[in-house]
């Protein structure tokens, strides 16, 4: 996870002299945390993710799609809203996105457990458990039944 | 800040561009040759399945029983019908994005990389679960590939996504698209690789190229271009913006927008189609950009590539993906023209994001997986030769203001080492001279030590050094230059028998001299053309090397011909 943070001595830069050459390399720094403990990005990416504004919209825009069927959209979502997940006390830290997010984070959780349990059930089950049904049911056996590797 | 660490950040900050960019594609080929040969084990070669029909096999359909002679010709024919309809396409991408169809192709773009997450990824999926008897059930399995596509989807259609959940999304694309380029016949893949870097050689550099058209038809109007395209991280100035407003990552600084849709008749088989646009250059004026500082320029590198996906009775076209590789450069206000470097401009600017080409990844792909049906070795010279060639590219896009297509270099390269087809293709006058030596120290010393029998060898690196000359012209070419010196020193010892014979060190130094922009007329200087050119430089090879390097690949000759190819890349890559 690479977030950006600002120097702390963020005076106001001239902008007449050159910009120095301190480059921070987001592959290597530190995650955002500023010396108040603020949220300077909401998203991952840092300055080059999304502006506050525009994060409540996509948030809440992932937020709801992921009801769709579509837990990884949720995953995605608080992967993408990490710093707002990891810091709640901070003082940018919109308790919109907030709310979605732990949403998502919620909804994610849940579904990754339902899921997961029904498919050890299923694959450490077996036939014992099910019957004749795990031979339908079992992917290798739906794929030749239809032909779907015969498609391409 | 002083002048010794500048070069040092710039060339730090430009390896850093160089790995960003070549990290995922190292990791497209590497899964691509993992899952040829995990998918390929129980058939040899290329067992093709004699239904197999797609655009690329539509002229003739390859046997194992045919004469070589037979499957030359069959495989020319295939790839002039591929290329021809790469052409054809292409122009078509032009036509819309000369009528701004823009919409229209993001929606396309989005559905066809449905269609390759989806169908292509289901398949390929099953393919491994059914090797492995993996025990998953269709209703997870649907469910996860659903989710999978549906995100893919999202991540390469909206432009503000998590940018690690897009590069990977497009890394999947290029390994999926990869796989299924590598089932076709073989002498069919390797002609039509070269055949596509002809094509884009051709298609960058002729004033009628559609690659061209579109390039500059995308800078006239200064627009995005909706498609598939990699994007590097940029390396991110922090001082460059105080007032902290987001960065636009994806400075799409390229004037030109191409959005092509293309509807093709075909069989029921999916079949793609992809043509490698050419990288191209353009200037601007200098101005604020991004909050950063004045005076920036921009050099714009565009590969292109478009592809084909059909699926069934319907008619799909995928656009493919275009490819372009981004090079900002950030002139400096401070007068003195040392400070201009121009191997800051590779992505180095604080806005700059290097952006590449998702059909160069696959065609990268297609090659590396196509050789793993052999041997390991084969894949390992490949790999390298592929990743020179993209070093090369990449390092030439920055002094060359010019569209320059991508994918000639790392397939010449490769074909020098190819075994089985030796297609001689003699490098064109754009192809930049990688092994130019320029010295302008010579340090001997003469190292005694008591070994063995054996030699030994260290290498050892010096920092890159840094000379500013004043403006003047300059092989009468134009006001102006600047010169960053890499400086690679390598020392070598050769012991013979008994006696302790040292050769004299060498110092290689690899000389760049680039053209600030301070020149009104743009001249068409190519800043590599440089390297060795220089009157007073003579080019000074110490013997140590020459017996080094020769020791090398003559062990390498002992194993096997492989060995030696990857061997000797290895060393000219040194």
């Amino acid at each position: 996870m690479e977030d950006i943070s600002n120097p702390p001595s963020s005076d106001l830069p001239t902008t007449t002299t050159l910009p120095t050459a301190t480059e921070i390399n987001p592959l290597t720094s530190t995650p955002s945390r500023r010396m108040a403990g603020r949220v300077e990005w909401p998203t991952i990416d840092g300055p080059l993710g999304l502006s506050h504004q525009d994060s409540v919209a996509y948030a809440r825009r992932f937020f709801n799609f992921g009801f769709l069927c579509l837990p990884f959209l949720w995953a995605v979502n608080c992967f993408y809203f990490w710093p707002v997940l990891r810091h709640p006390n901070a003082h940018q830290s919109h308790p919109e996105i907030r709310r979605y997010v732990v949403g998502s984070a919620i909804g994610f959780l849940v579904f990754a457990v339902i899921l997961s349990s029904w498919s050890l059930t299923f694959m450490i089950g077996g036939n014992r458990l099910f019957g004749q049904v795990w031979d339908k049911l079992v992917m290798y056996n739906v794929a030749d039944r239809y032909g779907l590797t015969g498609l391409i | 800040m002083d002048q010794d660490s500048k070069p040092r950040s710039i060339l730090e900050t430009l390896g850093e561009e160089l790995v960003r960019i070549i990290t995922p594609v190292s990791i497209c080929m590497l899964l691509v040759v993992i899952l040829v040969t995990v998918l390929n084990t129980d058939s040899e070669g290329s067992s093709i399945d004699p239904s197999f029909t797609t655009i690329a096999t539509i002229a003739y359909s390859e046997s194992s029983s045919d004469s070589i002679w037979d499957k030359l010709k069959g495989a020319l024919l295939n790839s002039l019908v591929f290329v021809a309809v790469i052409t054809v396409v292409t122009f078509l991408l032009v036509l819309l994005f000369y009528f701004r169809c823009t919409k229209f192709l993001k929606y396309y773009m989005g559905f066809s990389s449905f269609l390759v997450l989806g169908f292509m990824g289901g398949e390929i999926a099953l393919f491994l679960i059914q090797d492995f008897s993996f025990p998953v059930d269709c209703v997870s399995f649907v469910l996860v590939l659903f989710n999978f596509t549906v995100v893919g989807v999202l991540a390469v259609f909206m432009s503000k996504m998590a940018i690690f959940v897009t590069q990977a999304y497009l890394v999947v694309i290029g390994m999926l698209v990869a796989y299924w380029f590598t089932l076709l016949p073989e002498w069919t893949t390797w002609v039509l690789l070269v055949a596509m870097a002809l094509y884009d050689l051709a298609a960058v550099l002729l004033p009628g190229g559609p690659l061209r058209l579109l390039v500059e038809l995308a800078i006239s109007r200064d627009e995005d271009i909706p498609a598939l395209v990699y994007e590097a991280r940029p390396v991110i100035n922090i001082d460059s913006s105080p007032t902290g407003d987001v960065l636009q990552r994806r400075v799409w600084r390229e004037r030109r927008n191409t959005g092509s849709a293309l509807d093709e008749n075909s069989d029921a088989r999916p079949n793609f189609d992809p043509s490698t646009s050419p990288v191209t250059n353009s200037n601007t004026t200098p101005g604020t950009y991004l909050s950063v500082g004045s005076g920036e320029n921009e050099i714009n590198l565009v590969n292109a590539e478009e592809g084909q996906v059909f699926r069934g009775d319907s008619e799909l076209a995928a656009p493919l993906i275009q490819h372009r590789i981004n090079v900002r450069m950030n002139s400096e206000e401070d007068p003195s023209p040392s400070e201009n470097f121009a191997l800051e401009g590779i992505g180095l600017g604080s806005s700059g994001a290097i952006k590449l080409g998702l059909g160069d990844f696959i065609f990268y792909s297609v090659l590396v997986g196509r050789a793993a049906m052999y041997d390991l070795m084969t894949v390992y010279a490949c790999y390298l030769a592929i990743i020179a060639g993209l070093g090369a590219t990449l390092i030439l896009l920055a002094f060359c203001r010019k569209a320059l297509p991508a994918l000639p270099v790392s397939i010449m390269l490769v074909y020098e080492v190819r075994p089985v087809i030796n297609i001689d293709l003699s490098p064109s006058g754009d192809v930049v001279q990688r092994r130019v030596w320029r010295e302008r120290r010579n340090t001997d010393s003469a190292l005694d030590e008591n070994l063995d029998a054996w030699p030994n060898f260290n290498p050892t690196t010096s920092p890159a050094s840094n000379s500013n000359t004043t403006p003047g012209t300059y092989l009468s070419v134009g006001s102006g230059e600047n010169e960053i010196g890499l400086v690679n020193a390598e020392e070598g010892q050769v012991f013979r028998g008994d006696s302790e014979l040292t050769a004299p060190l060498n110092k290689h130094r690899i000389n760049v001299r680039m053209n600030s922009m301070e020149d009104a007329s743009p001249s068409e200087k190519f800043a590599l053309k440089g390297i060795g050119l220089e009157s007073s430089g003579a080019i000074k090879l110490g013997l140590g090397d020459f017996i080094f390097y020769s020791v090398l690949v003559g062990w390498a000759a002992m194993y096997n011909f492989m060995t030696v190819c990857a061997c000797y890349l290895a060393v000219i890559d040194l």
